[in-house]
């Protein structure tokens, strides 16, 4: 019969796996390459606005 | 130190020329490494927290405020001054700087549920916004140690000042509004760029009036009589703190102006001054200037421990920013000058290597490369003990005697950021400089020259000629404060190499970071 993972063991390794994978993020800096697509697609959205008014 | 001979990588390598960020992050060594990841997995959850819980006015912000999208790159800001660090260093670094990106955290959650142009039709926005008072970023905030009930907020500084310190190209787009609005562009950035985020109308308006003040430079002249041009439609109040702030007499009429700011209040929000709660600001205030002065004291030491950025960024931003009143700020406070004095001790136990240059940092720097510091640091071994943007005021406030402490509070305007020394005359900025320079036992000066400010600009020679009687080596490094188009990052390395390599004849620790181009880089 095969044997059930008990549930703590899957939420470790769930955990374990999501460590890995933040560290692996990390040491890439993918969390600012992809902040840097986000910026790049703000500033493009910003320089095109026609919306802006002179307030003064 | 970061650089490898046998490869011959360094610190340089991390940057790329057409990258905003950095190819990766450094392998600072097991122990360090993973503090550095830990620490970025808590900034990454702390934000999350914070600002996660109002998704839909956070993409509203990005989308209506250009300046609110450089905050989503202050990992990167904290990267770029930890660079290269190690050990207790990187420790004090992080923690300093975490503090202060807690406290923009919270002010930029205080301005997305306050505001009016994100929220105009939001009854609970409008109850915040009626007990909020809008600061003007070159005003302290200190006046509010009397009044628990209000919240303030300052609108310049979320705006312009903080940004442009984690993103070099923040405030481009700003200069050139107001600018082509005609202004002189020989006007200092600062108040160019505050002046530009009026004219296209990328204020937020989180409170029902507006506290500016005076500083006597042509640029805040200027400033101010467009910031209350565009919030003609509010109550304002100018503080105007004497110029000349060594002479005892001229007290009187400071404290009689600040007497009737506490009256602008407390006649626009219908509360009265609070002398309990002043009390207990005024302690947390002397217990912050406390424990500067504490860290100034081990930096003249042969073992200094809090250095560069970490230590002028906090306090500018702790005096200016919080007018000392986080708490979170003070416990960090805490907690870095005992992680400090335990680190001074072990460094005289183990006898310690001291720095191969002590130097001091003086006049106004730029925005755009606040890591300079550390760059010096890292590529020719140049310390920076302090740094004249820490040196605000550290006079203790008078507990339990309201006139002398309402004096005490008057000492704190006049000597905030930028007034104390740059526009404080030449007492203040020429003469203390050479006092600095022998008590933090320094003969090199990093001496911003910043190429819009007249004040500074007009000490020039005096500058040279006092250094040169005295043997100290007073390295120029022009920048144009906010504006990286006119001095580049990369050109104010180019000064400091020419002086290190021509006159100190010194080599390089990290030969990767003696030129790359950032032109890009946040």
């Amino acid at each position: 019969m095969k044997k059930k993972m008990a549930w703590y063991w899957i939420v470790l390794i769930v955990l374990a796996a999501l460590y890995v994978l933040a560290f692996v993020a990390y040491m890439c800096n993918a969390d600012m390459k992809l902040i840097e697509r986000i910026y790049k697609a703000l500033m493009k959205y910003h320089d095109n606005r026609t919306d802006i008014k002179e307030r003064i | 130190m970061a650089y490898n001979p046998k490869t011959g990588k360094g610190l340089g390598n991390f940057y790329k020329a057409d990258r905003y960020s950095f190819t990766s992050r450094e392998w600072k060594g097991f122990k360090d490494t993973f503090y550095d990841f830990h620490r970025w997995l808590y900034l990454y959850g702390y934000m999350a927290a914070k600002l996660g819980c109002h998704p839909i006015l956070m993409v509203k912000g990005m989308l209506r405020y250009r300046w609110m999208v450089s905050y989503i790159t202050a990992a990167h800001m904290i990267d770029r001054h930890t660079m290269g660090l190690r050990g207790k260093e990187l420790r004090y670094a992080h923690n300093q700087f975490f503090s202060v990106l807690h406290n923009s955290v919270m002010g930029v959650r205080d301005i997305i549920v306050r505001d009016e142009n994100l929220r105009p039709h939001s009854k609970r926005a409008k109850a915040l916004r009626d007990k909020t008072v809008m600061f003007d970023e070159m005003t302290p905030h200190h006046v509010m140690f009397g009044f628990p009930t209000l919240k303030f907020v300052d609108i310049a500084m979320f705006a312009i000042g903080l940004p442009s310190e984690v993103d070099q190209n923040h405030t481009t787009y700003y200069i050139d509004a107001i600018e082509k609005f005609g202004l002189a562009p020989d006007v200092c950035p600062e108040p160019a760029s505050e002046c530009g985020c009026a004219i296209v109308d990328d204020y937020p308006r989180v409170g029902k009036t507006y506290v500016t003040g005076s500083m006597p430079c042509d640029g805040s002249v200027e400033q101010t009589a467009l910031m209350t041009r565009h919030f003609s439609d509010l109550p304002i109040y100018q503080i105007t703190v004497p110029q000349r702030i060594n002479e005892p007499e001229i007290q009187r009429y400071a404290v009689k102006n600040m007497k009737k700011c506490i009256a602008f209040i407390e006649e626009q929000y219908g509360v009265k001054w609070d002398w309990d709660a002043f009390w207990e600001n005024a302690k947390l205030y002397n217990e912050s200037s406390d424990c500067m002065i504490q860290k100034w004291e081990v930096n003249t030491t042969d073992h200094p421990q809090v250095c560069g950025a970490a230590l002028a960024l906090q306090r500018e931003y702790e005096f200016m920013a919080s007018a000392c009143m986080d708490k979170y700020m003070i416990d960090t406070d805490r907690r870095v000058t005992k992680m400090m004095l335990k680190g001074y001790e072990e460094d005289v136990k183990n006898n310690a290597p001291s720095p191969k240059y002590r130097c001091l940092v003086w006049a106004c720097p730029a925005h755009y490369y606040t890591n300079f510091t550390y760059w010096t640091q890292h590529c020719w071994g140049v310390t920076c003990v302090n740094d004249m943007e820490c040196m605000l005021s550290y006079l203790p406030i008078t507990i339990g005697d309201e006139e002398q402490a309402m004096v005490d509070l008057c000492r704190l305007y006049e000597r905030m950021m930028m007034r104390s020394h740059t526009n404080g005359g030449y007492v203040n900025i020429l003469d203390e400089l050479w006092k600095m320079c022998e008590k933090f036992n320094c003969n090199i000066v990093i001496m911003y020259d910043h190429v819009s400010c007249k004040n500074v600009g007009g000490l020039h020679g005096l500058f040279e000629d006092q250094a040169r009687e005295r043997g100290i080596h007073l390295i120029w490094i022009p920048h144009d404060v906010m504006d990286p188009r006119t001095v580049s990052r990369r050109e104010m390395r180019e000064a400091f190499n020419k002086y290190m390599t021509t006159v100190l004849r010194a080599e390089p620790l990290d030969p990767t970071l003696l030129d790359y181009e950032d032109n890009f880089s946040w």
